[in-house]
């Protein structure tokens, strides 16, 4: 094998990894949101599983892109999908750790022996929305699509408008009733935790840009 | 003081090959540009036309314009141009029968310049300016053939500057050279840009990425694509310049 | 293998043998007219076979002063040739001009020698003769009386006979000048004239020498062609113009019709004496080339 056709099969592998940091990402985030709406300590834990999983892709995305920089002095776009392999490796690592903050709330919850106060219409929106943010990226990331990465810009304003939505309303509840403080922080935690990933899901689209056209683009 | 050279429509020949194709393109003042390329698309050719070294080939042709700060090279006496755009050829090659400062300053001597005093501080000034002057100060009557091979080429580029050219051209000025060598001649060339406009052919993308400022990219006698260094290897615009620079050529 | 290099080795043997017979051959020859004479034949300038003296002189200076002056002619000559039609023309006219001067190599001298009696020695006798004689007559060695056949005469066929072969060689010597060293100063800004004398002609110098030498030779021992303008005079005349003889030339006049044992003899010693020269020129060849090639 010519050391081009290995250096190509090499990052072959490095995207296969990546899709599979993905996959495990959007796993996690649907756990544990799972976890928190039902309470399911069994859920939770899978989002603590995924965890080391992520990480150890990370840590191998990371040793062989440093491995083809140093042996094949990639340029062009060889170069920018190994950067960019990096940095999304990262993103996605974020996103789970952000899910299995997440899973501990549940855990917290199941703890509290208590059901919801309230149903969880802005949180469950904003785990869909988030999901298909990191989908979409993940998805323009392999097919070299600026048009599609921009639509997940697009929906991150969705993301941070229901949080915003999902803050005034729980501070709501908490002035009324101070019981309700307990509970009402760990929502407003989880709709953090969810907004932050959504952030990661933009970085990913950026990403994804940056391979297709070279171009680097910057939020707003 | 160092000049710009304008190329338009250039178009050159040996005999009936025709070896360049209407190569259009400006090299800036005080700033390097690679010339890169697969073996054989035309880089030296296109150098060797800028000198008029071309037309010194029997059979050779060239058409089109150079100008050089806006004169026309081809107006001109060919020897006054070579002593305004010196030139550092792909193998080393001091004049043997001459010795480390009568190499140094042979241009010098072939101008006219007999006075020795002069001669001796040109030389000085010139195997400084390479980083030479430091390990061959006690061997400067040896020949010039008894250097190391990177010292050699270094003294051929002093000896291209002691004649104060506007431009410097190089062809492959490592290509025969060792990695430690070779990063010598480097930041060599990143600092005489300050006082001169280079032009270097290379074969060694790494090497164009690291001391060129713009990038220009042949193939078979056309000029594929040119622009800033940065973005040619970053976000080339043209297929085949990415397929060449990545090294996927068929 | 093992018979190959013997046959060789006997080959290179025989030679080595046959060359060391031919100059015993030469010695014993000649010894009659060495012991009768000995050293006074080197110096004495008489050559009379009837009253059967001797003296090798005249021959000697003959043979040295035609092949300087045809040196001296043709070394420019062959020289500038070469470079024109090394740097000056297009490769298909430097082929047709030098296949032109290589055919001189290849006329046999009976037909140069013919050449120079029924156009060099009129062309000598008029134009020419009187023309050195006016304007270079105050020298001894162009005075008058303006002859046909003389030392001039002979120089002049002998440097058109060694033209071709330092020709050739120079040009042989040029073209392996390497480019890069050429390109090198023309980058420089020079000259074509400072590319041929600052690097071409300095780096094919040891082939000129070599070709130099080999036209020496070629002019020391040429026989026939000489012998037709020269005028056949044994006597070392100061003027150039005037007739002598060569060692070569007088062998082959004589030696057919030679009267007696010791003339024979001393003929013989003539051709020792030729043979000793060209092993000199040979030797010093060498040794020049030598010094040359370790110069580099
Ligand atoms: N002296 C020459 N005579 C004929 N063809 C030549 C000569 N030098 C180069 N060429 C041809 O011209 C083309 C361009 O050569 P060159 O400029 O040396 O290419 P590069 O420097 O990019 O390798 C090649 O196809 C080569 O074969
Ligand atoms: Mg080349």
């Amino acid at each position: 094998m010519g050391s081009r056709e290995k250096f190509d099969e090499e990052l072959r592998e490095i995207y296969r990894m990546l899709m599979e940091m993905g996959d495990i990402a959007v796993s996690s985030i649907s756990s544990a949101m799972e976890a928190v709406e039902k309470l399911d300590e069994e859920k939770a834990k899978v989002a603590l599983q995924n965890n080391q999983k992520s990480f150890e892709l990370m840590r191998g995305i990371e040793d062989k892109c440093t491995e083809l920089l140093m042996l094949q002095a990639p340029v062009a776009g060889d170069l920018r999908r190994i950067i960019t392999a990096m940095k999304v490796s990262i993103d996605l690592n974020r996103i789970v750790r952000y899910a299995k903050n997440i899973s501990t709330l549940a855990l917290d919850m199941v703890k509290e022996r208590e059901g919801h106060f309230k149903k969880l219409v802005g949180l469950k929106g904003m785990k869909k929305t988030t999901i298909e943010m990191i989908e979409k990226a993940m998805k323009a990331l392999f097919e070299k699509d600026k048009s599609l990465a921009l639509e997940v810009y697009e929906e991150e304003k969705d993301v941070d408008a229901l949080y915003e939505q999902i803050f005034r309303e729980l501070i709501t509840y908490m002035v009324e009733d101070n019981r309700k403080i307990t509970r009402g922080v760990r929502y407003l935690l989880a709709g953090r935790y969810l907004e932050r990933i959504a952030d990661h899901a933009c970085n990913i689209a950026e990403g994804a840009i940056y391979v297709a056209t070279g171009e680097r683009i910057s939020p707003e | 003081m160092s000049s710009e050279i304008e190329i338009e429509d250039l178009n050159a020949w040996f005999g009936e090959k025709h070896v360049l194709k209407d190569v259009s393109m400006e090299m800036e003042k005080n700033r390097i540009t690679a010339i890169i390329g697969p073996s054989g698309c035309g880089k030296t050719t296109l150098i060797r036309c800028i000198n008029r070294m071309h037309e010194t080939v029997p059979e050779a042709r060239v058409e089109g314009r150079i100008l050089l700060n806006e004169l026309d090279v081809y107006q001109e006496d060919p020897v006054s141009i070579r002593s305004r755009i010196g030139m550092v050829f792909q193998r080393p090659n001091p004049f043997p029968t001459m010795s480390v400062s009568e190499n140094a300053v042979a241009g010098l001597k072939l101008r006219g310049t007999r006075d020795r005093s002069v001669l001796a501080e040109k030389a000085k000034e010139v195997l400084m300016a390479v980083g030479l002057w430091d390990e061959v100060r006690n061997e400067l009557n040896k020949p010039g053939t008894s250097l190391s091979g990177g010292q050699q080429q270094r003294l051929c580029i002093a000896r291209a500057l002691a004649v104060e050219p506007e431009v410097i051209l190089m062809d492959e000025p490592c290509s025969a050279l060792d990695p430690v060598s070779t990063m010598r001649i480097e930041d060599l060339i990143y600092r005489l840009r300050e006082n001169y406009t280079i032009i270097i052919v290379t074969h060694n993308m790494q090497q164009a990425a690291r001391i060129s400022d713009r990038t220009a990219f042949l193939y078979m006698g056309e000029l594929i694509e040119y622009g800033p260094t940065k973005r040619l290897f970053e976000k080339p615009e043209n297929e085949l310049t990415e397929r060449y620079i990545s090294g996927r050529f068929g | 293998m093992e018979k190959f290099r013997l046959v060789t080795a006997a080959f290179a043997i025989s030679l080595a043998a046959l060359a060391l017979a031919l100059f015993t051959q030469l010695l014993t020859s000649s010894l009659p007219a060495v012991e009768r004479f000995g050293l006074t034949f080197l110096f004495d300038t008489i050559w009379d076979p009837v009253m059967e003296v001797f003296g090798a002189l005249p021959f000697v200076y003959g043979t040295l002063v035609t092949s300087l002056i045809a040196l001296l002619i043709a070394v420019p000559l062959s020289i500038g040739a070469a470079v024109f039609l090394t740097q000056y023309v297009p490769t298909r006219t430097s082929y047709l001009l030098s296949f032109l001067i290589e055919i001189i190599a290849a006329i046999p001298s009976v037909v140069i020698g013919l050449w120079g009696i029924f156009v060099l020695i009129p062309f000598m006798r008029d134009p020419l003769g009187t023309f050195l004689v006016e304007c270079l007559g105050f020298i001894p060695l162009f005075q008058g009386p303006v002859f046909g056949p003389s030392i001039m005469t002979g120089a002049i066929i002998l440097a058109i006979m060694i033209i071709p072969i330092i020709t050739s060689i120079t040009k042989d010597a040029i073209n392996t000048t390497p480019e890069l060293q050429r390109e090198g100063l023309v980058a420089l800004g020079s000259t074509r004239w400072e590319v041929i004398t600052k690097i071409i002609l300095p780096y094919a110098r040891p082939g000129i020498i070599g070709g130099v030498m080999l036209g020496l030779g070629r002019a020391v021992g040429e026989t026939m062609a000489i012998t037709m303008v020269i005028g056949n005079t044994p006597s070392i005349p100061a003027s150039l113009l005037a007739p002598g003889d060569t060692l070569a030339s007088v062998i082959a006049n004589q030696f057919s019709e030679a009267t007696s044992a010791i003339h024979t003899s001393a003929l013989i010693e003539l051709g020792l004496i030729l043979f000793v020269i060209t092993v000199v020129i040979n030797i010093c060849a060498r040794l020049i080339l030598r010094r040359e090639v370790a110069r580099e």
